[in-house]
């Protein structure tokens, strides 16, 4: 029978790293129109090194062990070197989103040393980037950002957020990533929340823009196959009903569902020390909990008091994802993230 | 096609047709879904802001049906990707395969 190993309850595992996404302090050089954690200059609060280091030993104890270093800009936090040498010296895979604009420094290029992956964030050709990035000549500063990390033999990514305006621009943002010398090109559709959902309203992704997308980052993949990978954040729903446990730990039979890790692929940590289950934005009342008040039993308590209203509610969500017959290709994340804070009404 | 840009060009005026039939690129992306379910690699999704680390490609059974289609040569590949390079028939495929060492 065709996808018999792939089933609900198969025994593949969809994720190879359970990551926490670090967010350690929203401050940042720049004030992007699509940013989804609001981050700007003008913001100064930061995370606790000594409060990060204590938890971040617990969660590699309980299975994490990819930290996603995001922001703001993490260039810009203080303890960023201690932090990266502490992660690296317990085991963990070190990756960095950046604007890559500010790995000039001394001090920046020695840290890139602890960091598996850097990923630098490219809008489109220098026009629209810089308008994005609300800064004439960002584009070319990110530029010698990537000359650096070329210079220095780091791998490196580019992270793309598309738009409406950006999907024609695709191919040339294939080239330019392979000419750069990339090793990734992520393409991560637009989501309207945060900064986007005042800035960027207009430019909500249609079922027809997730299409092209779709199909052009299929392209990629083939012509650049064995040179770059190309990592589209995109599903077609006849896949994801084939394939639910790409997203749902629950469904994956190789899961210990009493291991948070195994379940919840991804944790966010924001620079508040707020512990959010799957990804920036999810509904605060499903908090894990924070940085300043927790114990080795966290993960335990969490998932006794949740994991069943966590698993129906993903059911709940794919259900309606595959009964949409008006939408194909799905943007899993963003529809999770805003099916946790409006859950879906269902009939008695 | 032999020519790459000209192909490139002509999969971008396709896509951009203000009035392109959705019937028509639906059947395409439901064609890349027909082959990335007969096949080894499975689709990932990661949240705004996380890079992808590495690739994860999961071993299965090649569909026999599917590969009987293609001379029976399903097995031996430990990867393929594919696109439909005939968009505006789109059930051609180009493939991209790796034999298994």
């Amino acid at each position: 029978m065709m996808n018999e190993h792939f089933t609900k309850g198969s025994s593949a595992c969809a994720a190879p790293f359970r990551t926490i996404q670090l967010h350690p302090t929203r401050r940042c050089n720049l004030c992007c129109k699509h940013c989804y954690s609001s981050s700007s200059p003008l913001l100064k609060e930061s995370l606790d090194l000594t409060a990060l280091k204590t938890f971040l030993k617990y969660a590699y104890d309980q299975g994490f062990n990819n930290i996603s270093l995001s922001g703001g800009e993490p260039l810009l936090y203080k303890d960023l070197e201690a932090l990266l040498r502490f992660t690296k010296e317990l085991g963990y895979n070190n990756t960095m989103a950046t604007n890559g604009m500010l790995l000039g420094g001394a001090r920046n290029r020695s840290l890139l040393q602890y960091l598996d992956l850097v990923a630098v964030s490219v809008d489109g050709p220098p026009q629209l980037h810089d308008y994005i990035r609300g800064q004439q000549g960002a584009f070319e500063k990110m530029q010698q950002g990537l000359q650096i990390l070329k210079e220095l033999n780091k791998p490196f990514g580019l992270i793309h957020t598309v738009t409406p305006e950006s999907w024609k621009e695709l191919i040339w943002l294939g080239a330019f990533a392979a000419d750069a010398g990339a090793k990734l090109l992520q393409l991560h559709p637009l989501e309207l929340f945060g900064r986007a959902r005042q800035e960027l309203a207009q430019w909500a992704n249609d079922d027809l823009h997730l299409h092209r997308t779709y199909i052009l980052a299929n392209y990629l993949s083939s012509k650049y196959q064995g040179r770059m990978v190309i990592q589209a954040d995109l599903l077609h729903r006849d896949y994801l009903q084939s394939f639910p446990q790409v997203v749902n730990g629950f469904a994956r039979s190789c899961s210990n569902k009493d291991r948070l890790a195994q379940v919840i692929d991804n944790i966010v940590i924001d620079e508040t020390g707020a512990i959010t289950p799957f990804a920036y934005g999810f509904d605060p009342q499903l908090s894990i909990g924070t940085l300043h008040d927790f114990d080795d039993t966290l993960f335990d308590r969490y998932l006794a008091h949740n994991a069943a209203k966590i698993e129906a509610m993903m059911e709940q969500t794919l259900a309606h994802v595959f009964e949409n017959k008006d939408q194909d290709i799905i943007n899993w994340n963003e529809v999770w993230v805003y099916n946790s804070r409006n859950p879906l009404q269902v009939s008695a | 096609m032999d020519n790459i840009k000209e192909f490139e060009a002509g999969l971008l005026k396709k896509l951009e047709a203000k009035d392109m039939d959705k019937i028509v690129i639906r059947n395409i992306s439901r064609e890349i879904v027909n082959l990335k379910k007969s096949g080894l690699l499975i689709d990932q999704v990661y949240v705004k802001g996380v890079p992808r680390l590495d690739r994860y490609i999961i071993n299965g059974i090649v569909d026999p049906e599917f590969w009987s289609k293609f001379n029976n040569v399903g097995g031996i590949f430990s990867r393929f990707e594919v696109f439909p390079y005939g968009v505006i028939a789109h059930q051609g495929f180009k493939f991209n395969a790796e034999i298994e060492r």
